[in-house]
C-alpha cells in the first residue's frame, strides 16, 4: 500500500476502520434480506406449482367419473325437431369446404361421411355433439359411450362421447369413424389409406377433427366454439342442449344443422321430414350449401 | 485531509460482476432467440421433452404465448439484447450511474413477467416449458446477481494526499 493512501492519524484511522465496520454490517443486513426474497420466491412457485397440479389431478377425477356416466347420450340422440328449427344456423361458424378433386364414396350404395379423430382431442370432442345430433336424424348409434378429452391440451376436459365402440346404422348413409389415439395418446384405431389420402390432399398438417362428406367436401375442426364446455359435465350440456336460447345449444345445434344440409345433399333430401325442416333449409341458406 | 489537496470519489464494483452479468445475458439472448426462432416457425422443429407436465409446444403455441399481440419470445430477446448491451465490461467501466438504475429497473421487471408466466404455464396451460423456465432461471439470477453487486459495491475515497 501505498503511502499516500495511508490514514495520517489515529482518529482518521479509527473513522476508516468505523466506516469499514458499518458499511459491512450493512451489506450483511442486506444479504439477509436478499436471501430471504429469494427463499419466499422460491416457497411461492413451489407451493403455486404444488397447488397448481392438485387442482389439474381433481378436475381430471372429478371429468372421468362424470364420463363414465351415458345417461345424456339419450339427450343427444333424441333432439326434439322443434329445438333445431330453433336454432337455425346459430353460432355455427365452420361451413364444409369442397374437396380439390371430388370423389363420390359410396357403400352399398349409400353415401360415406368418414370422420377421423382422437379421444384426446377437445376440439373433436365439441365436434362429436354434433355429429351425433346431426346422424341421429338420419338413423342411430349403439354402443355410443361417455367419454371426455385430456385434462392437459386446451380447453381441457371437454365431455363428450367416443365413437370408438359405437355402430351406426341408417338407411340413407353410411357413417365411418376413426378414434385414432384414446385419452392418453395411445394409438388406437387406423383410418383406411385411401381416405388418409383424401385427407392429407386437403389437410397437410392432419388437423383433427377432420369429416369427408361422401368425397365431396369436408371440414377441419371444430365447427362451432364449445371452449365453455371445458370442466363442464355432461349432463350439465345436454341439460343446455334442452334450451335452444342457451349458448351450448345455439353452437352445437346451429352445427348439426349445418352438418345436415350437407347430409341432404349427399342423400338427395331424403329422408324430407328433416331436409325440408326449417331449421336445416335456414342452416343451408347460412353456409351457401 | 489537507486544505486544496485532490479528492477523487470512485465507485468500487466486485470483479465478478460485469463478467457474471454478461454470461447469463448471452445465455438468456440464445435460449430466447431459439424461442422467438420457434414461435414464428410454428415451432414444428422445438426440441424438448412431453411428459405429463412438460410440454413445450403446448406452452408456446398457447394463447398465453402473446401478450397485446406481441410474441412473449420476442418481448424476452429483445430484454435480453438490452441486458446484454447494459452488461457489456466498456458500459460497465464508463457507464453514468444511472445505467445502473436501467439495469436494476429492468431486470425487475423481467421477473414481474418471469411471475406472470409462470402464473399462466401452472394455471392456465397446465403445462411448462424447459426453454422457457431457463429463460425464467437466468432471468431470476440476472437481477439477484445485480442486487448482490450493488450491495458490494462502495465508493473508495482518494484525497490524493
Amino acid at each position: 500500500m501505498s503511502e499516500k493512501s495511508q490514514p495520517r492519524s489515529g482518529k482518521e484511522k479509527l473513522a476508516l476502520m468505523q466506516a469499514e465496520q458499518a458499511r459491512k454490517s450493512r451489506q450483511t443486513k442486506l444479504l439477509s434480506v436478499l436471501a430471504g426474497f429469494v427463499v419466499a420466491v422460491l416457497v411461492v412457485v413451489g407451493v403455486a406449482w404444488a397447488v397448481s397440479s392438485q387442482n389439474k389431478k381433481e378436475q381430471d377425477q372429478k371429468a372421468k367419473a362424470a364420463a363414465a356416466s351415458n345417461k345424456f347420450i339419450d339427450t343427444v340422440t333424441s333432439i326434439p325437431a322443434s329445438s333445431f328449427a330453433a336454432v337455425g344456423a346459430g353460432t355455427a361458424n365452420g361451413r364444409p369446404q369442397p374437396l380439390a378433386n371430388p370423389k363420390a364414396e359410396t357403400e352399398n350404395g349409400k353415401p360415406v361421411m368418414t370422420y377421423i379423430g382422437a379421444e384426446f382431442c377437445p376440439y373433436c370432442g365439441m365436434e362429436r355433439w354434433a355429429m351425433v345430433a346431426a346422424l341421429s336424424r338420419f338413423g342411430s348409434f349403439s354402443g355410443l359411450q361417455g367419454a371426455v378429452s385430456a385434462a392437459d391440451d386446451q380447453p381441457a376436459n371437454i365431455p363428450t362421447m367416443t365413437f370408438l365402440h359405437s355402430k351406426y346404422t341408417s338407411k340413407y348413409l353410411v357413417f365411418n369413424s376413426y378414434e385414432t389415439q384414446d385419452r392418453n395418446h395411445n394409438p388406437l384405431q387406423t383410418p383406411p389409406k385411401a381416405i388418409s389420402k383424401v385427407m392429407a390432399s386437403v389437410n397437410p398438417n392432419g388437423t383433427i377433427p377432420w369429416i369427408d362428406f361422401g368425397g365431396k367436401t369436408y371440414t377441419n375442426g371444430a365447427t362451432y366454439d364449445g371452449s365453455s364446455m371445458s370442466n363442464m359435465s355432461a349432463e350439465d350440456v345436454a341439460a343446455q342442449l334442452k334450451k335452444p336460447s342457451s349458448p351450448l345449444a345455439k353452437g352445437i345445434l346451429g352445427a348439426a344443422n349445418v352438418m345436415t344440409a350437407q347430409l341432404c345433399e349427399l342423400t338427395d333430401g331424403k329422408p324430407g321430414a328433416v331436409c325440408k325442416a326449417k331449421g336445416v333449409i335456414e342452416a343451408a341458406g347460412a353456409s351457401g350449401q | 485531509m489537507s486544505a486544496g489537496s485532490a479528492v477523487k470519489v470512485r465507485l468500487k464494483r466486485p470483479g465478478w460482476l460485469a463478467p457474471t452479468t454478461l454470461v447469463l445475458s448471452v445465455l438468456g439472448l440464445l435460449d430466447a432467440a431459439y424461442l422467438t426462432y420457434e414461435h414464428y416457425t410454428g415451432s414444428t422443429s422445438l426440441a424438448c421433452s412431453e411428459t405429463a407436465h412438460v410440454n413445450c409446444t403446448r406452452v408456446t403455441t398457447s394463447q398465453w404465448s402473446e401478450l397485446a399481440g406481441i410474441p412473449v419470445a420476442l418481448l424476452g430477446l429483445l430484454f435480453f439484447i438490452a441486458m446484454t448491451v447494459l452488461c457489456l465490461p466498456v458500459v460497465w467501466r464508463r457507464a453514468p450511474g444511472y445505467v445502473q438504475q436501467l439495469r436494476l429497473g429492468g431486470a425487475a421487471v423481467g421477473l414481474l413477467m418471469v411471475f406472470y408466466l409462470l402464473w399462466a404455464e401452472f394455471f392456465k396451460i397446465h403445462a411448462i416449458c424447459l426453454w422457457c423456465t431457463g429463460v425464467h432461471i437466468i432471468t431470476f439470477v440476472l437481477l439477484i446477481v445485480l442486487v448482490v453487486g450493488e450491495i458490494f459495491s462502495h465508493y473508495d475515497v482518494d484525497d490524493g494526499a
